[in-house]
Order: structure tokens, then sequence, then C-alpha cells
């Protein structure tokens, strides 16, 4: 049931777990358009500077991050005070706990679609993105540390969003938002498409037809999506070389071996048990 | 009081010392004391909503953890109350932003967000939204023989139908990163504050202060191509000018909103405006060639 005293509505996820596919098919659906990969209406990201910056009324980059981190979301509430729509779709990659501190805290959360994807595919995609090893990217995934946009020698163009492992976000979200949080999962958005995307479409509370959610589907096809990456650089991500990759499920098989696949499971058993990506002998379901 | 200097064609007067900032040597009277003393912890009739800020027509209160209170009152006086504990060098480093730039709204001078430099005789200002390497362009330029007179903040006026620009102080703002991308050394730069690798970089015309005329204003973006330029023109002039106007969003509490929309709109009538795209695919010494031989060719 959506808190309609406010507006945020997190995309949140885990990064490569599908959030840029679901950002794409709302804003087709909201359109009624293809979307341009480049300018989605659906592209505000909770950690772009801009955004900090205008609710902190000080350019963040001028003092130390965690000098305003606790006023973070009195600054989401700024944001969403001086802005009209009744909801406002927010990409976050953020665990909802930083430090002790929630914060995302349901007073500002209208409500939750969390996207979720098993590990196993979504490392060798994180891989892909970083231009790191498999290794490397596994070690991100099971880090408490594992934090983007965090290296203090750069100015970069959001804050750094600390995220930890895979389960500890998960969770994290989970604990704060299990009364009012739409959980998906990204091998639904594959395999039951229809489905799936309507089910984030009726919680968003966006109407829409049948026809509606297959059109703006079709609009989010990752073929449509690699065709447009190919003519142009993805603003998001320049120096990656393809963002949409094959999208396909079950593809970790052939991109990662079976020991690492082991140290996925070792590292996040409760949370892959408990949402089905393995059984309670280990074995791999997806 | 011990020093004048002048910034952005401000005369202020201190007892702090600035190595930073450029001594007036002229007989021009003081038009702006800055001294350390008592700051209130809050401002009568704060029409601002931010956790750090306050402001209202006359006043703008900064309150930076652990460093201090900055207070800019009615355009000719900037108060600093260090917080227990704090190192003095941060507290007073932290006043060559913002801080001096509310003084300049706070006399109607137009503050850019982004840096001067002078490309074969021609005035340009280069801006756009933080992190799109409005800074490191600049350093690449001076490194280049160009001359920077100004970095972050820029003091703009509109005189006669021409866009001047005023010199703030000889120091770019840079990231440790940026420096290592330039060849620049660290040491011999000054952090911004202790706990930061965030650095103010001297460049080498330090006693400039004549005005200089501006006729371009280039937005980096990374809305088109690295490398590519494309010229605006009608609304989208202007569009881009508001946008990049420093802390646009103090303006409403100051109740300059409407004054600065106009003023703005005046400004793009008597400047070319581009978009210069940054993604940061090239490097900085390539955007720096390209940047020169456009304006040289333009």
């Amino acid at each position: 049931m959506l808190n309609t005293n406010a507006k945020f509505i997190w995309l949140a996820s885990y990064p490569k777990s599908g959030n840029t596919w679901v950002r794409i098919f709302l804003s087709a659906l909201l359109t009624g358009k293809e979307p341009d990969i480049n300018n989605l209406a659906t592209n505000l990201i909770i950690s772009s500077r801009q955004l900090i910056d205008a609710t902190l009324g000080f350019s963040s980059s001028d003092i130390p991050e965690d000098d305003y981190l606790f006023y973070r979301t009195r600054m989401y509430e700024v944001y969403a005070k001086a802005h009209k729509q009744e909801y406002i779709l927010c990409k976050v990659h953020d665990a909802c706990i930083l430090k002790g501190e929630v914060l995302f805290t349901p007073a500002i959360t209208r409500g939750t679609v969390y996207i979720l994807r098993n590990p196993f595919d979504m490392v060798a995609s994180t891989a892909n993105h970083h231009n790191v090893s498999i290794e490397q990217a596994l070690d991100y995934i099971c880090s408490p540390e594992h934090a983007l946009a965090n290296r203090r020698t750069k100015l970069n163009n959001q804050v750094s969003q600390y995220m930890g492992t895979w389960s500890q976000h998960l969770q994290s979200w989970e604990n704060v938002h299990h009364e009012n949080m739409l959980l998906v999962k990204y091998e639904d958005l594959v395999n039951d498409s229809l489905q799936a995307f309507s089910k984030i479409a009726a919680y968003i509370n966006i109407p829409h037809t049948k026809a509606d959610v297959l059109q703006a589907i079709e609009n989010a096809a990752f073929q449509k999506l690699q065709n447009q990456e190919q003519k142009t650089a993805i603003k998001m991500a320049p120096h990656v070389k393809k963002f949409f990759r094959s999208g396909k499920v079950g593809g970790w098989r052939n991109e990662i071996t079976t020991d690492q696949a082991m140290r996925i499971i070792d590292c996040h058993y409760d949370a892959l048990l408990k949402h089905g990506y393995i059984d309670t002998a280990g074995n791999i379901l997806v | 009081m011990k020093y004048k200097y002048c910034v952005g064609g401000i005369t202020i007067g201190s007892d702090i010392h600035y190595p930073e900032l450029i001594l007036d040597n002229s007989h021009k009277d003081v038009e702006v004391v800055l001294a350390y003393g008592e700051v209130p912890e809050t401002l009568d009739n704060n029409r601002a909503d931010f956790p750090i800020v306050e402001v209202n027509e006359d006043n703008y209160l900064l309150k930076i953890p652990r460093a201090g209170r900055y207070w800019v009152n009615k355009g000719d006086r900037i108060t600093i109350q260090a917080e227990e504990g704090a190192t003095l060098e941060d507290v007073r480093k932290q006043s060559l932003t913002a801080v001096l730039a509310m003084l300049g709204y706070q006399r109607n001078y137009i503050m850019m967000h982004g840096g001067v430099v002078i490309i074969n005789g021609r005035g340009v200002l280069i801006t756009g939204i933080s992190a799109m390497g409005k800074s490191a362009l600049l350093a690449a330029l001076s490194q280049k023989g160009c001359r920077v007179i100004s970095d972050d903040i820029s003091y703009i006026q509109v005189i006669d139908k021409e866009v001047i620009a005023f010199p703030s102080f000889p120091r770019i703002m840079l990231w440790k990163d940026s420096l290592r991308k330039l060849k620049l050394k660290a040491e011999e730069g000054q952090k911004l504050r202790a706990d930061m690798e965030k650095y103010f970089y001297p460049v080498s015309n330090s006693a400039f202060q004549e005005q200089v005329r501006i006729d371009t204003v280039c937005v980096l973006t990374s809305s088109i191509g690295c490398g590519l330029f494309k010229t605006l023109s009608g609304l989208g002039k202007t569009t881009h000018l508001r946008d990049n106007l420093f802390h646009p969003w103090i303006l409403g509490p100051m109740g300059k909103s409407g004054y600065y929309a106009s003023r703005v709109l005046g400004m793009s009538s008597l400047v070319d405006v581009m978009l210069f795209g940054n993604d940061q695919t090239k490097s900085i010494e390539e955007l720096a060639d390209l940047f020169i031989e456009n304006m040289t060719n333009a």
C-alpha cells in the first residue's frame, strides 16, 4: 500500500540488476514512446551531486562527505517539497541503512520497487561494467564496504553510495520497507515480462492497459536498447564498451567457474535460499 | 586593518592573512570588512530550507560542520566564527568559495559558477554543473599559456553593453586525480581542508587585476560528443546562463530571482553561448587543444 503522504518511489537495486531496464520500461509506459536511453523521463538518481547541492544549499564538494551525510534524509524532504508532482520516481543504489542511520526513511517514502537479480548472473555483468575480472567483481559483491563513486581524490557527478554486500543491501531495504515494498526479480522480468512489469505499473499506480504494458515492454526490448547503444554512447557509463549485454538468465554458466559460484553461495547463502536462487543443499536453481 | 584585498573588483579589508588573495595597492576605500567575530546561530526571518545555509534579503549564514559559521551581511561585512576544535587554516580557507560568491550577490554582481580565461585576447567564461571538468580545463589552458582570472566563482557585470569579468583570485581548485593528470605537484597547492584531497593550486599570473570583456560563454556538458561544440541561440542561451549561476537556489530566498532573471537575459544578448562536450573520454590535454583551436578560429 503506497504511503500517499510522501512522494518518493524508490527504484532500488544493487547495480547491474536491471534498474535501468525498469526505468526505461517506466519511461516508455509514461510517455507512450520508445525512450531515448540518454534522456529518460525516469532518469533521476538520488545520489546526483546536483540534487545534493541544491538541497544542501551549498557545494557538497567543498566539505567532507561525512559532514553532510546525516542531513541527507532532510535534504530529500526539501527536494520533495520543492517539486509539485504527485510522486517522484528515483533510482537508488545505496543500501537503505548507512552507519546505523536509515537514509530513506518510511516517512519520505511513497513506495519502493526493489529489483533483485541473482548474483551469479549479476557478477559477470558487474565485471563487464567495471572492466575488472570476475574475481574482482566477486570481491565487490562480497565486501561489506563495497561502495560506488567513493574515491576521495576526485570529484564525481554522484556522491558516494555505500552498498555493502549483495545480501546486506537486500536486507537493508527489506528491514526498513518490508511493509511497503514490491520486490521484483530480474528473472521474472525476463521470463514473464507481462506479469512482472504489470505488477510494477500497478504498484506505482500508473494507469495502464495490458496493451500499454506490452507496447512499453516492446519499446524497452533489449534488442532496441542495443541498437540505440550502437548509435550513441550511454551518458551514464561513457567508458563501458557494452552497457546492454545479453540480459539472459542463467548466462553465468558460461561466464563464471563452479568455484566462483560456490564463493557466492558461501557469502550469501541465507538470502539466496530465501529468494529461491538455491535449494537447501546449495544447488543453484537459476 | 592589516590587509586590503581586491576580489571581483571589491576592496576587502581584513586583519586575516589570505595568501590566496590579491593585495589591493590602490587608494580605494575598503568596501567590505572581513573579520573573526560573533556569528548568530540562526537568522531571523530565514527564508531558506537548507540544513547548513540560512538566507534572507540582507544576510547569508553558512554553518559548515567542524569548521565554523560564516555570516555575510548587507554586502559590506563578512564575519567568521570558528567552531571549537576547528583548525583556523581550514576555517579561513572555507571562506574562499560560497561566502565570497554571496558577497557578490549582495553587491548585485552576476555570479557565475565557473572560471574565466583569456585565449588570444578573448575573454571566455567556462561554466557547467559540478564535476564537468571546468577547473581541470582551466588548469590545462593555463599550462598552455592562457591567463586564468577566476575559477569556481566569477564576478560579472554588464557595463555599457559589455559583459565584464572581474578577477577573483589566482587559484584553481583541483582534486588530487586532476593534479596527477595535469602533471602538477600537490605540494605546490594547499588543501581546501586538511581532511580533503581538494587543493587550491596557484596560477602564475598572480597579480592580475584588470577587468576582462567576455564575448563567449562555454557550458561544459556531457550531452554532446566529447570535444564537440554546439552554438546556442534564443532561449537556450538564457536557460544555460541562468542554470549556471552560482548556487542559483539561493536567489529565491534572497528575493532576487526576478532581478537576476532580467540581468541574465540582458547578459545573454551580449555574448555567444556554446556547449562544449566533455564526457571525459578524451584527455584533458586534447580538450584544451580543441578548446584553444575553436576559440582562436571562431
